[in-house]
């Protein structure tokens, strides 16, 4: 019966060794536990590889439906933005409409903490065009807001980037859109 | 463009704390630096780290990289990949990156957090001489005081995952004012010191855990399993009076009340009174059968009930235990078998979202099934989770990978049409391109240079008169000529006198814009040539574009069929291990109820002996007279 108590309480005693699962110990049954390490290696390992081919086919992706000589880029901005928030824009380039975007909370969080989100790609002629963006939200006192802004340029043989900027003023307590061309 | 915080947020090292609830991150961020953003491209990566849109981010950012117009943030571009690599649970390349970055490109403060984190999920992954190796890599103390200790903790807990109990004391004596980190990890080290028989060592350390003041309910529990480990310690060692001491401050209403009910019965057995040890036995028998505590005590009470001589009520229940032991070992096996079918992984799976998180996604419940209550301390392990993170992101790759394979289909049409339209325009870059329109032009450019060059230098005042002042100027010749026919024959003074005026106006007029014709043929000139090098520029650009198209279509081909076959290669690369890692999990789950299942199954001997010796027993007493 001794052996009988001292089994059965090394049964509790194995339990009790392991009971706390925030920090467990060092398995004492690890030589027959699963190794997890060599398939950790190699998903490491193909992480990479996939990581590495997704960035080549986002570059020839971007070479083939942008080539550079006709590229134009639009980012959106906020710089700080507690005057305004942010629901949708719509982009207009020439009078035809080539973005609707509507922004998620986490979205819009991103922004708010500084992110700049790659609005649009697309790909126009070299010459004078016509950008119009135009921003629905909340503005101050939670009221809705819809402002636009609106930008001619001139598109060279590179590529043309635009940044929308939404920009809180504190003279006016109000929010600002501007646009910016980078060369 | 916005200034933020980049190399502080960049690793959102506060957010990789283990289990340091997120409200808590931000007070933990330390703030090195403020500084302008000034490449779009390298805010938009910020946009997908901020989303914790990880793979996105660094496909994003590497492809930035490439193609070289991140330059300004270089320093800081390559810290955020360091850190999202660690985001998307790729230790090993994180772990290079930081080695490659000196001390100029990145702050001690933020290397040696990086370390940290490194070293942790190489621990939470069972690397631990790995573990041990970013660990030793930090060189000072870290940002906050709570991160320094759990910096110590992690330490110890890596030096007692690898057996260096002598090393894992000294560390957490070590540490100052500590909290449930360091408590946590001085369990396990006084666990492992009376597994290696270092068993006065490790009761000092569970004495002194089973005394601490505990606020709250995680403090509380932590001093129960101290106490509850203290007690079984004496019972391992035939030591029931302490064991009750111990046992009997484990709180009734905790998690490990079934533990210290269990306890509690053996010790009162060890003082031979079965009678007190049936009152804790038999109301764990009410309880879940799911807790091996309960499991345990179906043994135990028919055991006691033995001992009271209360034969056939033992007998009762070790028949009864007999029969839930047998129902149980076959629920078990069923469990297992439905384990191999794959569908409790599916289960896991359902309904969680497939975004980018990486390392930082976790399971929120396990399934509401039976399988969840044998399997919920594994669930709940480090490796188990781990093994999850893993298996998810091995499937996020494979959807990634498939929808490549479907969108690469349309790079052939892209190209084609690319291709189509370059056929057309040929014909019109060939008129455009032409060396001797070039040479024609640039000639004619130089006539009118050398002209003006001419005039300015023999003072040609009448080589700028205009058409207007030129045709007139023919006439006064002629004029001159008549007269000098006419001044034989009659008298022309009158007639030579209005000549004089009018070829003295005339030269007047032609002589004072001369000046501002100069400048403005100049500045034509200019123009021109302005003009001319555009004209050139762009005729050698079509020239080059003409010639170098065709080859672009070539190398554009062979881009798109060698990333067609990584693609394929890959994907089958992923299902492979998506296999491999779904029969790793699996295994971890079945070596878990092939454990419970064996533990069961020596209880279900030892009811079967038990029950053959009292039936024995009672035997023997009929046949005596």
């Amino acid at each position: 019966m001794k052996t009988f108590v001292t089994i059965l309480a090394l049964g509790i005693f194995l339990l009790f060794g392991s009971a706390y699962a925030a920090q467990p110990p060092a398995d004492t049954n690890a030589a027959q536990k699963p190794d997890t390490r060599n398939l950790d290696t190699r998903i490491q390992d193909l992480k990479k590889e996939v990581l590495g081919l997704n960035r080549d086919l986002f570059i020839l992706e971007e070479e083939l439906l942008f080539p550079a000589t006709s590229q134009v880029a639009i980012f959106l901005s906020m710089d700080v933005g507690h005057y305004f928030k942010l629901d949708s824009v719509q982009l207009k380039i020439d009078d035809k409409i080539v973005d609707n975007y509507l922004y998620s909370d986490r979205e819009a969080d991103a922004l708010f903490r500084g992110g700049v989100q790659r609005l649009h790609m697309g790909n126009l002629k070299t010459g004078q065009h016509e950008l119009i963006a135009t921003f629905v939200g909340k503005g101050p006192h939670d009221r809705d807001y819809r402002r636009a802004t609106t930008i001619v340029f001139e598109k060279s043989n590179n590529s043309k980037y635009l940044e929308l900027k939404i920009v809180d003023s504190e003279a006016s307590h109000q929010p600002e859109f501007k646009v910016k061309e980078w060369e | 463009m916005r200034i933020i915080k980049i190399l502080s947020s960049l690793l959102l090292v506060a957010n990789l704390a283990w289990a340091i609830p997120a409200q808590a991150a931000p007070a933990q961020v330390e703030e090195i630096t403020w500084k302008t953003i000034r490449e779009l491209d390298f805010a938009t990566t910020l946009y997908y780290f901020f989303q914790r849109e990880y793979f996105t981010a660094i496909v994003y950012l590497t492809a930035s990289q490439e193609k070289n117009v991140i330059q300004y943030h270089a320093h800081e571009a390559q810290i955020l990949l360091g850190g999202m690599y660690l985001s998307f649970g790729m230790h090993r390349e994180a772990g290079e990156l930081f080695s490659r970055l000196t001390k100029d490109e990145i702050p001690q403060s933020v290397r040696d957090r990086a370390w940290f984190y490194l070293a942790k999920i190489r621990y939470q992954r069972d690397l631990y001489p790995e573990a041990e190796e970013a660990i030793q890599r930090i060189e000072g103390k870290l940002a906050s005081e709570d991160l320094e200790r759990e910096r110590q903790v992690l330490h110890a807990n890596i030096l007692l995952a690898q057996k260096r109990y002598p090393e894992a004391e000294q560390i957490l004596a070590n540490i100052k004012d500590p909290n449930k980190w360091s408590y946590y990890a001085r369990y396990n080290l006084a666990v492992a010191q009376i597994r290696t028989g270092e068993t006065e060592a490790g009761r000092k350390i569970l004495k002194e855990l089973g005394s601490i003041k505990a606020p709250d309910e995680e403090s509380q529990a932590l001093r129960d399993q101290a106490n509850l480990s203290l007690g079984y310690s004496y019972i391992q060692e035939e030591k029931p009076e302490q064991a009750l001491e111990n046992l009997r401050k484990v709180r009734l209403q905790g998690h490990l009340s079934n533990k210290a009910l269990l306890g509690l019965g053996w010790a009162y057995d060890q003082l031979n009174e079965p009678k007190k040890a049936l009152a804790p036995w038999m109301e764990l028998n009410k309880r879940n059968f799911f807790d091996p505590a309960v499991q345990e005590s179906l043994l135990a009470t028919a055991y006691a009930l033995g001992k009271l001589n209360a034969d056939s009520r033992a007998l009762e229940h070790y028949q009864t235990a007999i029969e839930i032991y047998q129902g149980e070992i076959q629920r078990l096996e069923d469990t297992i078998n439905l384990v191999h079918t794959g569908s409790y992984l599916r289960q896991i799976m359902e309904g969680e979202t497939q975004n980018e998180m990486g390392w930082f996604w976790e399971m929120q419940e396990a399934p509401k099934s039976p399988e969840s209550y044998y399997l919920i301390h594994l669930l709940a392990s480090h490796t188990f989770q781990e093994a999850l993170k893993n298996y998810r992101d091995v499937n996020l790759m494979i959807s990634n990978l498939q929808k490549w394979s479907e969108d690469i289909e349309t790079f052939d049409t892209m190209l084609a049409t690319r291709e189509a339209a370059y056929a057309q325009q040929v014909p019109r870059i060939k008129g455009h391109v032409d060396p001797q329109q070039i040479a024609r032009l640039q000639q004619t450019r130089d006539a009118y240079a050398q002209e003006i060059d001419r005039i300015v230098k023999d003072n040609d005042i009448m080589g700028l008169a205009n058409s207007a002042e030129s045709i007139q100027l023919n006439k006064i010749h002629r004029v001159e000529e008549r007269l000098e026919k006419l001044s034989a024959q009659r008298n022309v003074d009158e007639a030579r006198e209005k000549y004089r005026l009018v070829k003295g106006a005339l030269y007047w007029n032609i002589a004072s814009n001369y000046g501002p014709r100069l400048w403005d043929l100049r500045k034509s000139m200019k123009e021109l040539d302005t003009a001319l090098q555009e004209h050139n520029r762009m005729t050698r650009s079509l020239a080059t574009r003409k010639d170098h198209t065709p080859s672009d279509f070539t190398d554009y081909k062979s881009r798109i069929e060698k990333m067609r076959g990584q693609i394929g290669q890959l994907k089958q690369q992923a299902i492979a291990t998506l296999n491999a890692q779904e029969n790793l999990l699996e295994a971890l789950a079945t070596h878990e109820l092939r454990e419970q299942q064996q533990r069961i199954s020596s209880y279900l001997t030892h009811a079967q002996f038990s029950m053959a010796q009292i039936q024995d027993r009672a035997v023997h007493k009929e046949d005596k007279p």
